[in-house]
């Protein structure tokens, strides 16, 4: 008997799983290919090729505490947001989603500090994929005690 | 310390290790799944679980998956692999803990000896370690949400389903050991003699 249960609930599962992993994947394809900005309930796209690709580098902290040196090459946070049209205040808070929902907090004073908030295309000469290939960004934050705010995948910001 | 028990404690850590070290083996295929299905994780977890959930099924004590998902955290801060919670992740590990142990109370107390309490604690287990890893890293909301705590629950029962199947095939091995340790007269089906240390009660063939 709890076996039948057992492979009804998963069978359920697989059914709920399957749909919510479909609406998923297709609200994610609707968006255009470039970096989603929100703010004010307006979104703007910037597309890759409309981010600059200049070239910066730096130190992370990685997970294990190890502190390792990376060369990249892409644009400060702050001007990409201004191409959106989106001036960003010291008070502002900003929240960077990837393409798979991952997500990270930064606030205003972080993303107007110079030489700290970049949207990365390439690192270490490579190209940053996407989730399905094609041109990707990931989010570097400068100073922080570990990469958790690294977002790959990097597609939504939505400013506050 | 009695032989039998510390038997019991060394197949615990045991389980401690494989249930942390599984993570890492099975997260490149993991995430073959969650990338696709654009979430950020939930599958590797279940099938770590299912370590600390066979051994709370073949050790009958309140409070080892606890003890045991304590003990993966300390482990965890000491080889690094925190992950992205950080300072935080023994709260990931013992929450998970902490449901095996009152799903396997409460389905004792009922006398619900069967797979259904094992792949339900693994169910609710994994869901329980993905809202923690989202109310203190992902902030997940709406359908991604439901999304990651399904596809949890499906792979808690998948591994639930496997944890099962393990737990019976060692439940053999290990009454076997211990009728050679303890020099007992233990009944064929090892349900005599050894039931204070090594439950027979979910795994039955």
């Amino acid at each position: 008997m709890s076996k039948k249960i057992i492979a009804a609930v998963i069978a359920v599962l697989v059914c709920i799983v399957v749909a919510l992993g479909i609406a998923n994947r297709s609200a994610g394809k609707a968006k255009a290919d470039g970096l989603n900005i929100i703010s004010g309930g307006k979104e703007t796209t910037v597309s890759w090729e409309d981010i600059e690709k200049s070239a910066f580098e730096g130190d992370l902290v990685n997970g294990k505490g190890e502190t390792k040196h990376h060369s990249y090459e892409g644009e400060e946070l702050s001007a990409v947001l201004a191409k959106a049209g989106i001036s960003v205040a010291e008070g502002s808070s900003i929240t960077v989603t990837s393409e798979d929902n991952y997500s990270a907090e930064l606030t205003g004073s972080e993303i107007l500090e110079a030489g700290k908030v970049y949207v990365a295309l390439t690192a270490d000469g490579e190209v940053l994929e996407g989730i399905e290939g094609g041109q990707g960004a990931q989010l570097i934050v400068f100073g922080d005690p570990n990469q958790k705010r690294a977002v790959r995948y990097m597609k939504t910001v939505k400013v506050e | 310390m009695k032989k039998d028990r510390l038997r019991n404690l060394i197949f615990l850590a045991l389980c401690c290790d494989l249930g942390l070290f599984s993570k890492r083996l099975i997260a490149p295929a993991a995430n073959i799944i969650t990338d696709f299905l654009r979430i950020p994780g939930g599958i590797g977890t279940s099938f770590s679980l299912m370590f600390l959930i066979v051994a709370a099924a073949l050790v009958p004590q309140f409070g080892c998956a606890a003890l045991m998902g304590a003990v993966q955290s300390v482990l965890a801060f000491a080889l690094g692999m925190t992950g992205s919670m950080g300072a935080l992740s023994p709260i990931g590990y013992i929450v998970p803990g902490i449901v095996i142990d009152c799903i396997f109370f409460i389905s004792r107390k009922m006398k619900l000896h069967n797979a259904a309490t094992m792949v339900a604690a693994n169910m609710l287990s994994a869901a329980a370690a993905g809202f923690t890893a989202n109310l203190i890293v992902f902030g997940l909301r709406g359908p991604v949400l439901a999304l990651y705590l399904s596809v949890a629950l499906l792979s808690g029962a998948l591994c639930g389903c496997l944890g099962y199947t393990l737990a019976k095939r060692l439940k053999p091995v290990l009454c076997r050991e211990m009728q050679q340790h303890s020099g007992n007269a233990v009944n064929a089906a090892g349900t005599a003699g050894i039931g204070s240390m090594i439950s027979t009660e979910y795994v039955r063939h």
